[in-house]
């Protein structure tokens, strides 16, 4: 089955890498973006009814909306509810690991650089 | 008496009449007297002679006789004067606990009451009678000075003497004594007797110095004292009676000034207002009181004082003074906000430097993360070019080498900023193990000769991140600086001792010369080895994480032999 994946980074070599990556791995399709904002409008306007398949790979230090923004403001859009979040961050601060629990949307926290390894397990 | 002087006229009376009656009747009969007549008449004549005779004497008896019994009764009462003045003394040397002595001058005669058995120790065999035994005893310091006192009083004729000096006792010690003395003179005026009395007044004489040598502690302590009254109707703080130098000194008042004044107004009224209606309640109450003032000098000077207020009570518990001990504290009270301010700065910096590693550890590791990702990717390239190979090569080493370092500093902030880390029970053997097969990409660990003498079932409570970070930083260290000369030979120990468990962690690789470098072997960016990838961190993080779990890391090495790490770790109470 055809599964959806967003990534959000600010960093364009981050976003390169992750692209390059989730490419190697059959039956993804990737569309990536800079800029949160504009990565959830694009978003919801395009999504499918299955909403099953898509997952939104999500960098959390970012300088206009940080990570949680996004998240914030993805559990509070009814469209984009039950979309699935994967947190990423070249560092895994336990701090954001606790906060990452009190969002149920937030399937997992992976750190950068992204693997084809760690994404081919997460989406069996 | 009378009768005794009667008797004698009688007698004269009846012997005068019989003679002078026999003569003239002999006399007339030999010269045939004439008439009858003429001898009546001269017996008659003689015989008013002999009573008139008779009177006069019997006068003259009579006076005699009550001169004779005057003196004799003027006799008996001085004997009893003196019979009684002796019990009277007597008794008094008895009862008295002063030594009395008794020096007969002329004679040089020497006499002690029962005091110097008592008081001084002497038995009746020590005393020599007289008056050089009496000075002997005396304190050489003393002596000099009274033997002239006293010739002197005795050339002066006035009676009583007194002096202070130390009388030796048997035991050797001395008993300070007040001898108080008494002087008898014979008829020529000469002195003939002494009569004194030795007071011991020793513990007078210590109290005495102990009051002298507390007073020089309240003049001479530089410490200011001040004494006050207990009469707080005039001033709410009572008046000054007494101060000491340091505190004429510590105002720039003088004495007379101070005395009449009260405390209340040296304190600066302004700055004080709460602090001083705390001190002037608890006056009130006759209640201790501690604290710190502004205090403002003669010239308007303002000073710190830091002091207290105690109150003192006489022995029938009525109130009395207030003494008060205070101290100039402005120097102190300088420092004081000067090391709050330093504390102050010091903070700030170490909040400054802590968010400066958090976000240089950050932002380094996003482009490093980006790098092996890059590096990942190329991986999977084919590459046919050889001399590309080695440079992406060398490129991976490198970048890998910078994600650890990077890795490193961000753990050892992590530690520095929680110093107090969760434990849990683990199994140590499980620990290593994973820890032997992540570095199993890095190097083939079988080729290393791993000897385990573990304590069977000792669990150690540690963090285990922590711990497994610990076993990788010496495994890698321990693979890193091999012997190249010999196989590499590593025993791991656990032995579990009273108060801690003991991992040793022994290598036969390089060493570590520790007489130079033993100062510095766990501190920060410290390399002893000449190697490409040595980054002066991993000790310094070993050791870090050692300690963020109270526990203790020592060393033992010799270069050429090898190197042993010794962890205790706390047992769980």
């Amino acid at each position: 089955m055809e599964k959806y994946v967003t990534v959000i980074d600010d960093d364009p070599i981050a976003l390169m890498v992750a692209g390059l990556v989730l490419k190697k791995i059959p039956n993804i399709k990737v569309q990536t973006f800079t800029d949160g904002i504009e990565a959830l409008q694009v978003l919801r306007s395009s999504l499918t009814s299955d909403k099953k398949n898509q997952f939104v790979f999500l960098d959390l230090n970012m300088p206009l909306y940080d990570g949680w923004e996004i998240v914030q403001q993805m559990g509070a859009d009814d469209s984009l509810q039950s979309v699935k979040i994967v947190l990423l961050s070249s560092s895994v601060d336990p701090e954001d690991q606790q906060r990452a629990k009190l969002y149920s949307q937030v399937i997992a926290f992976l750190e950068k650089p992204l693997s084809k390894d760690a994404v081919e397990k997460l989406m069996q | 008496m009378k009768s005794n002087a009667n008797k004698i006229t009688v007698v004269f009376v009846l012997v005068a009449a019989f003679v002078a009656i026999v003569s003239v009747v002999t006399m007339d009969a030999a010269f045939s007297s004439d008439t009858f007549d003429h001898l009546y008449l001269h017996i008659a004549r003689d015989l008013v002679f002999i009573i008139l005779t008779a009177f006069v004497l019997r006068y003259f008896i009579i006076k005699n006789d009550q001169r004779n019994r005057d003196t004799l009764r003027s006799l008996e009462e001085r004997t009893k004067a003196i019979k009684q003045a002796n019990e009277r003394y007597d008794i008094v040397a008895k009862a008295t606990s002063d030594t009395i002595w008794d020096w007969n001058i002329p004679t040089d005669h020497f006499e002690w009451n029962k005091g110097i058995f008592e008081i001084f120790g002497y038995g009746a065999d020590d005393i020599e009678n007289n008056s050089s035994w009496w000075f002997s005893k005396i304190h050489p310091q003393d002596s000099m000075r009274i033997s002239v006192n006293l010739y002197a009083f005795l050339a002066q004729k006035s009676q009583n003497w007194q002096a202070e000096y130390r009388f030796l006792r048997k035991d050797g010690s001395y008993r300070y004594v007040l001898d108080r003395g008494f002087l008898v003179f014979g008829p020529d005026a000469r002195p003939v007797r002494m009569i004194g009395a030795m007071q011991d007044v020793t513990r007078l004489k210590k109290e005495e110095r102990r009051l002298k040598l507390l007073e020089t502690v309240i003049t001479n302590t530089l410490d200011s004292i001040l004494i006050t009254d207990a009469d707080n109707s005039k001033f709410p703080i009572p008046q000054i009676v007494f101060v000491n130098k340091a505190f004429a000194n510590m105002t720039g008042f003088d004495e007379l000034e101070l005395l009449q004044m009260s405390p209340y107004q040296l304190y600066d009224l302004e700055e004080n207002r709460t602090l001083l209606d705390e001190l002037v309640l608890a006056i009130a109450q006759k209640k201790t009181a501690e604290m710190e003032l502004k205090s403002a000098r003669k010239d308007g000077a303002r000073f710190w004082v830091r002091f207290s207020f105690v109150p003192v009570f006489d022995n029938e518990g009525e109130h009395t003074h207030w003494i008060s001990i205070q101290r100039d504290v402005s120097k102190q009270k300088e420092q004081e906000k000067e090391r709050e301010q330093l504390i102050r700065e010091l903070s700030q910096n170490n909040k400054d430097l802590r968010q400066f590693s958090y976000i240089t550890s950050h932002n380094l590791r996003a482009p490093i993360s980006n790098l092996i990702g890059l590096l990942q990717l190329l991986e999977e390239e084919q590459i046919d070019n050889e001399t590309v190979k080695l440079i992406v090569e060398g490129f991976s080493k490198s970048t890998h080498l910078l994600q650890e370092t990077v890795n490193d500093l961000g753990k050892v902030v992590i530690i520095r900023d929680n110093p107090s880390i969760e434990k849990q029970l683990i199994d140590p053997l499980e620990s290593l193990n994973r820890v032997k097969m992540q570095i199993d990409n890095l190097i083939n660990i079988s080729e290393v000769n791993m000897e385990l003498n573990f304590e069977p079932e000792v669990e150690l409570y540690v963090n285990r991140a922590y711990f497994e970070s610990i076993l990788l930083n010496l495994l890698t260290n321990a693979v890193k600086y091999r012997n190249k000369k010999r196989p590499l030979k590593i025993v791991v120990s656990l032995r579990r001792e009273e108060q801690f468990d003991r991992l040793s962690f022994a290598d036969n690789g390089l060493g570590i010369d520790l007489e130079k470098h033993g100062s510095k072997v766990f501190g920060l960016y410290q390399r002893f080895h000449n190697l490409p990838d040595s980054k002066g961190l991993g000790l310094y993080l070993v050791k870090s994480q050692v300690e963020s779990m109270g526990g203790r890391i020592e060393i033992a090495s010799s270069v050429g032999c090898g190197t042993t790490f010794m962890i205790d770790f706390q047992r769980k109470l």
